[in-house]
């Protein structure tokens, strides 16, 4: 628990400083509710690869791990690919 | 990758016979292009002129009909349906000629050029660090230069409307391949990069945003042109997705018709 708060946290801020959005709610929709377009979405797997050390194959990802910050954290913290949490 | 190979090329291709429609001509793109050649200014001191991404050549020629010799043109075009209109359309004009070639690769000798223009092309590049450096070669020291091309924040209302649509019929690795088919320049970093190739004090870099209002039919004629999804999406998904971004379009509705913001940026360089 402490875990995904902390990514939430840290995912939340990156949304900010990166993209320059602010998202609402941990579970608001990013791509229905219109915040995250294609090449938002291209820089975030980018972004998520360099701030927390990750690799993400595109040709692997599903689209429903990235809907909301939640589900990001939960596909980070559940094995998604391995994640130095600890990283700022 | 090759110019045969580059689906971007191979769609302009495809649409070369369409391409001088009224339709055209009477979409967003063609206001734009008729906003962009009143920037383009033909001295007469420039001998050597050069058009990239000429297309059909309509421009091309106009600006030709109107600067004969010894003033001498060159259409730089990679779709090769296009350039071949371009070429019967320059047959009338003594001083153009058309010729292969895109920005990243002009076939042009170095310092050979006293103005350049492009309209609407520059957002295709694969390379814009390659491509500058190639205009920068291909100009003379006191060369000029009008670019008019696409920005990052280009149709933000449709594409708020049409990427949930997109993302329900295509996988984000589609996605993706689809957006890099284009470049989605800011201003700044347009100003970086034609500021590390060229002089700063000769260089003005500026961006608009203008509404343009059609409606459903008028937009889809044309505004599929500009977003690579299309060219990703699955063959037996066509039809289906067609329907879904459409349906999300007409969404915008207003009592002026379907607003789209083109995000212009335009590149300019002289001497005074």
């Amino acid at each position: 628990m402490a875990t995904n708060t902390l990514l939430l946290d840290r995912l939340t801020k990156l949304f900010s400083d990166r993209l320059h959005l602010d998202v609402p709610l941990p579970e608001t929709d990013l791509i229905e509710a219109g915040l995250l377009d294609s090449l938002q979405f291209v820089q975030l797997v980018v972004y998520l690869e360099e701030d927390f050390g990750i690799h993400v194959s595109m040709d692997d990802l599903e689209i429903d791990h990235f809907r909301s910050l939640g589900s990001i954290a939960a596909f980070l913290a559940n094995g998604g690919a391995v994640v130095d949490v600890t990283r700022q | 990758m090759t110019a045969t190979s580059d689906p971007v090329i191979g769609t302009y291709s495809k649409l070369a016979d369409v391409y001088d429609d009224p339709a055209n001509a009477a979409s967003c793109w063609g206001h734009v292009t008729q906003h962009s050649l009143g920037l383009i200014t033909v001295r007469d001191s420039h001998r050597t002129v050069v058009d990239v991404g000429c297309g059909t050549g309509r421009e091309l020629t106009q600006l030709a009909a109107s600067h004969p010799p010894p003033v001498q043109f060159i259409g730089v075009e990679p779709a090769a349906n296009m350039r071949k209109l371009a070429a019967t359309r320059a047959s009338d004009h003594a001083n153009v000629r058309v010729v292969d070639g895109r920005f990243e690769h002009l076939p042009l000798e170095a310092h050979s050029v006293d103005y350049l223009y492009s309209i609407l092309a520059f957002h295709w590049t694969t390379d814009p660090q390659k491509s500058v450096a190639e205009l920068a070669r291909v100009l003379r020291p006191t060369g000029e230069m009008d670019l008019t091309f696409i920005g990052r924040n280009n149709g933000r209302e449709f594409i708020k409307k049409t990427t949930p649509v997109f993302f329900r019929y295509m996988t984000p690795a589609m996605m993706a391949k689809a957006v890099s088919l284009r470049q989605q320049l800011t201003l700044d970093e347009v100003t970086a990069l034609f500021h590390d190739a060229f002089d700063a004090r000769r260089l003005t870099v500026s961006e608009s945003y203008r509404p343009y209002y059609d409606t459903l039919e008028g937009h889809w004629a044309w505004w599929v042109r500009i977003e690579g999804q299309f060219v990703g999406v699955p063959q037996d998904k066509k039809v289906a997705c067609d329907q879904a971004v459409r349906a999300a379009i007409a969404t915008l509705q207003t009592a002026e018709g379907i607003p789209y913001t083109v995000h212009l940026l335009h590149v300019r360089l002289r001497q005074d």
